[in-house]
């Protein structure tokens, strides 16, 4: 037998010396080169297999090796013929290198035949659409493909073809592909971005520290350090962006391509009536330290957002998943209170067990709105998708992609589809703008049902075939191909409120802003469409067929497609012999709970090649309990759960316990009795502790209703969680559900107009002095939900009140509608004094 | 006289894909291919011990282990072992749990055993696994991926039983 085989993956020897990201940002879009720099250390030729990640909407569109200063461009062939190239060159003693997509944002980078001292270069080239959303544009690159939860038993006639710390599974056939080994690596990470948007650009970075450098119209970013390590996504976001026209059109006019960008004004429609909202939130183990505690902030403010009337649920999900009520609640004060702190509770451990809990919310709410928040860390993501998609009726998906390495292609997938969106939270971000997008997009009028024709112009192959939904205000773009420069109209149609919705769109194809290299943003926007048809048998090879061969004429990878490149080389350059594969490790993800404890990393990977579940699970985690404890009844729990915020009043009161950690109620309306005990149904995992879980037979984690009395354990006080919320996030955090505050420890029924017209007032009033208004960008729908409900209860008070809500509904609405509607409200002696907002707020002081 | 084969033809006559051909010569499980003329060759022996590797996994021996029979055994041994004539596996001590893997060294270079390092560990952690009534196993959270395979192979007899009744 040969001497070959794998060499150790124990920092040594590892011939990836860096990797560099040099980026541009313009206009629309972002080019993107990733360089990864090989150099053989050893005496013996190298074979290296990088598994790294790249953005999910990314589009791949080069590939280049550079060796023995020459550099040569891959070429995209069928994937197991690409494979076939490249295996050969390798045996034949060439230098190769192999480009292959493992998911939309993992690819296996293999370069053979890497020579002793010798240096080569690979390139890998994207291009992504970029959109500027409220001036803003967030740009993004991950830095490794972190450990994800691989669901179901290691399948015995699963053959590996990959190096991977995890066995292929039924679930999971490639699970070998998708989890590269973990340990301390030497190579890092450098980056050159440009942003050449014109305007004096901000820039913030919650990730790094950057230096910034202005010349010209360009805005340059590279990392403080220099060099950083691979072990959390990049981001980057450029605030002060001018806002693009309305209505664009860029034009690859070599390959007769168009792309037509509209951001529609859509606020004719009626905003959605009654929401049914179902939140899914992860508390897996790979969501433990930075992610849970955003995660939980994260629900904590989307649950402010919902109005009383709407219907809500809350789903938990790890390797089995529990509902906060048996059924979605009215959201009222005394359901809001009980799912804050319900949410306070959460803590994370165990598997990613995603479908089951999809399912369970999807069948919960057919046609309602489901909000998952999550890291996205699973490897089952088309099966995941495909039967989500399959369970849904009119459902939209809004996911929070949270966390310090997230995978974002299932998130963008199940909500794209879905006509709902994604949000990324990296820590450090803030949050409250991301869930305020998300809602407001969520109620936001749209147009279904979207078909798009053109008149004097010859435009055809539309992608997405099947346009995308019109949402108010969001950019919707469809790509085509096109025939001569003539002028025209598209005409986009469908249903608006259930009224046919119409606009025309003049095309003038001979003003189009040149844009090279769109063809190849339409072929993968076309591959994408062609990969989401389900067929089997002969179509399914003719379908495949389809895909490679726009990917080969488009020269853009794809799942079915990869670049290749060979160098043939001669004499002295040709090696002989099998040369030793090396898989390159990469980092443990920052902020990942798990890997803090001294980075137990070969433990992980053991119990990830034992284990048939609970891959994700630390070995310091596998003597959980074999019951999850019940919790008391939030009811008991003061409003102040949110944050453990200081009374704006001046209370100051004692920060809440939380209840006891890994202690799951479910809301139930019967148990409202306000007795320290309390009935109670708890969720029991009733899997094993370390992963020999349940028969497949049987859904993970089956749970039972128990029905039991238990005492309320003792208050054990979590260290306070260090989330600094800003004062104005603070007040709105004590806002009630009816959209009123009430004096600090006044709850639920004990409910006094009076009272709460004063504390609702004065919070008005503090909002207002740190500017925020009805018109706030951000917060203007808290506060305007806060002067409908008090001028709501105005007939209900007592005169003096009734003026001072009246005066401070005025001062705080600066649109006329609602000024309107106060001032028909306001007694005779306040009139004058609208429009001397000096004279109203001493009035206001007065009455306060 | 023995033939040679193209890596595809190779692949399709021992079951397998031509990936899992090339993961196993890089991980050493099968020597490499020579190179003659244009063309890769691989030979019968790259064909008997991809049916040994199907065999050895069909007795649920994980692949480090199996490298080591593949190692210790003839060409003859494993000429039989494919045919299921009069191949004797290797008798590994029975498993204790939490054991140390030196039991199973036979003296043959592993190149590549992840074997947990219970010096790492200070506490540790036993899962109670119900297989059926009136019968349980214990397993510890230090033990090897071997021994957890073997729970894992016990735990799904005991689900198939279970099944079955």
């Amino acid at each position: 037998m040969s001497q070959s085989g794998l060499v150790t993956t124990a920092g040594e020897g590892i011939p990836l010396l860096g990797v560099e990201v040099v980026a541009e940002v313009v206009a629309g879009h972002s080019r993107v080169k990733v360089r990864q720099r090989y150099r053989n250390g050893a005496a013996k030729p190298v074979e290296a297999v990088y598994v790294f990640p790249l953005p999910s909407a990314a589009t791949l569109v080069g590939f280049a090796m550079t060796a023995n200063g020459r550099r040569m461009e891959g070429v995209v062939k069928e994937r197991e013929e690409a494979f076939r190239t490249y295996d050969d060159a390798i045996v034949a003693g060439h230098g190769a290198a192999l480009l292959e997509e493992e998911r939309k944002n993992v690819f296996t980078a293999s370069v053979g035949n890497l020579l002793p001292g010798e240096e080569t270069l690979i390139e890998i080239e994207t291009v992504e659409r970029v959109h500027a959303d409220q001036g803003s544009i967030r740009w993004m690159m991950p830095t490794l493909v972190a450990p994800r939860y691989i669901p179901g038993a290691r399948d015995p006639k699963g053959d590996r073809t990959a190096h991977g710390s995890a066995d292929p599974t039924a679930q999971v056939p490639d699970a070998d592909r998708i989890t590269p080994k973990i340990a301390s690596v030497s190579y890092g990470l450098k980056l050159d971005l440009v942003f050449d948007l014109g305007a004096e650009l901000e820039i913030e970075c919650p990730s790094h520290r950057l230096n910034v450098t202005r010349v010209g119209g360009k805005t340059s970013v590279a990392f403080t350090q220099g060099e950083v390590a691979l072990d959390r996504d990049v981001v980057v976001i450029a605030r002060g962006v001018a806002a693009g026209p309305l209505v664009s059109l860029l034009a690859d006019e070599k390959d007769g391509v168009i792309a037509l960008s509209v951001i529609p004004d859509l606020t004719m429609g009626r905003a959605p009536g009654r929401q049914d909202v179902c939140f899914l939130v992860d508390t897996s183990g790979s969501m433990d330290g930075a992610s849970i505690v955003e995660a939980r902030a994260a629900l904590r403010l989307c649950l402010r957002h919902l109005r009383e009337g709407d219907r809500f649920n809350i789903i938990a999900f790890e390797s089995s998943f529990r509902r906060f009520a048996v059924e979605p609640v009215p959201f009222t004060q005394r359901t809001l209170e009980a799912a804050d702190a319900w949410v306070q509770a959460l803590v994370a451990s165990g598997g990613t067990e995603l479908l089951a809990p999809m399912l369970d919310a999807m069948h919960m709410l057919p046609d309602g709105t489901i909000v998952l928040l999550t890291d996205g860390q699973v490897g089952n993501e088309d099966e995941i998708a495909r039967k989500t998609l399959a369970a849904r009726r009119k459902a939209r998906i809004y996911t929070f992609g949270i966390g310090t390495n997230v995978s974002d292609a299932l998130l963008r997938e199940l909500s794209g589809k879905t006509g709902g969106a994604l949000e990324m939270i990296h820590p450090g971000e803030r949050i409250d703008e991301k869930v305020v997008a998300q809602f407001s997009r969520a109620l936001a009028p749209r147009v279904e049902n979207v078909k798009v024709s053109w008149t004097g112009i010859d435009v055809g192959e539309l992608a997405p075939a099947e346009p995308p939904v019109l949402v108010d205000g969001e950019p919707w773009t469809v790509l085509g191909k096109v025939n001569g420069r003539a002028a025209g109209t598209a005409e986009i149609r469908g249903t608006l409120d259930g009224q046919a919705f119409h606009l025309a769109v003049p095309v003038d194809l001979r003003e189009t802003t040149a844009r090279p290299g769109l063809v190849k943003l339409w072929a993968a926007a076309r591959i994408a469409d062609l990969e989401q048809v389900e067929v089997t048998g002969a179509r399914a090879t003719r379908m495949k067929e389809r895909i490679v061969a726009l990917a080969v004429a488009h020269g853009i990878a794809c799942k079915y497609a990869s670049f290749v490149v060979v160098e043939e080389r001669t004499g002295d350059r040709r090696a002989s012999g099998q040369p030793a594969t090396v898989a390159i490790p990469v980092n443990a993800p920052a902020g990942w709970a798990m890997f803090d404890k001294k980075a137990d990393v070969d433990s992980l990977h053991v119990n990830k090649v034992g284990a048939a579940r609970g891959a994700m699970q630390t070995p310091a985690r596998t003597g959980m309990p074999m019951m999850k404890v019940p919790a008391p009844m939030p009811a008991s729990v003061p409003a102040q759960a949110f944050g453990g915020v200081p009374g704006a009043a001046g209370g100051g009161g004692p920060q809440s316990p939380p209840p006891a950690p890994r202690a799951y109620a479910m809301y139930s309306e019967r148990d409202q009795d306000d007795a320290p005990e309390a009935e109670a149904y708890a969720a029991v995992d009733s899997s094993l502790a370390s992963g020999y879980a349940m028969p497949e037979s049987k859904p993970s984690g089956v749970k039972k209703k128990l029905s039991m009395r238990l005492d309320m354990p003792k208050a054990e006080p979590k260290k306070a969680e260090k989330t600094e919320l800003d004062p104005i996030v603070a007040i709105l955090g004590r806002q009630l559900a009816s959209g009123l505050w009430d004096e600090p420890g006044a709850l639920g029924n004990d409910t006094n107009d009076g009272r709460s017209t004063r504390a609702t007032a004065r919070a008005l009033l503090e909002l207002n002095d740190l500017g925020v208004d009805a018109n706030h960008a951000l917060h203007g729908g808290l506060v305007k939900k806060a002067v409908q409900a008090l001028l709501a209860i105005v007939p209900r008070l007592a005169a003096a009140e009734a003026e001072l809500a009246v005066a401070v509904c005025w001062l705080v609405s600066l649109g006329g509608r609602t000024r309107k509607a106060a001032e028909a409200l306001a007694v005779a002696s306040l009139k004058p004094l609208f429009g001397d907002e000096q004279a109203l707020r001493q009035r206001i002081a007065a009455l306060i | 006289v023995t033939q040679s084969w193209k890596l595809e033809d190779l692949a399709t006559h021992a079951g397998v894909s031509a990936r899992t051909v090339r993961y196993y010569v890089q991980r050493g499980l099968l020597p490499a291919p020579a190179f003659k003329g244009r063309d890769t060759v691989y030979t019968d022996d790259h064909l008997l011990r991809l049916r040994a590797i199907r065999k050895l996994q069909d007795k649920f021996l994980p692949l480090d282990a199996i490298q080591v029979e593949l190692a210790r055994l003839t060409p003859a041994e494993l000429q039989e072992l494919v045919d299921g004539t009069t191949y004797k596996m290797t008798s590994y001590p029975p498993l204790v749990l939490g054991e140390s893997p030196a039991k199973y060294d036979t003296g043959m270079p592993v190149p590549r055993v992840d074997w947990p390092s219970r010096a790492t560990r200070t506490t540790e952690t036993w899962t109670r696994i119900a297989l059926a009534p009136g019968l349980e196993l214990h397993l510890a959270d230090t033990a090897s991926a071997a021994t957890r395979e073997l729970a894992e192979q016990l735990r799904q007899s005991a689900v198939m039983k279970g099944n079955r009744e």
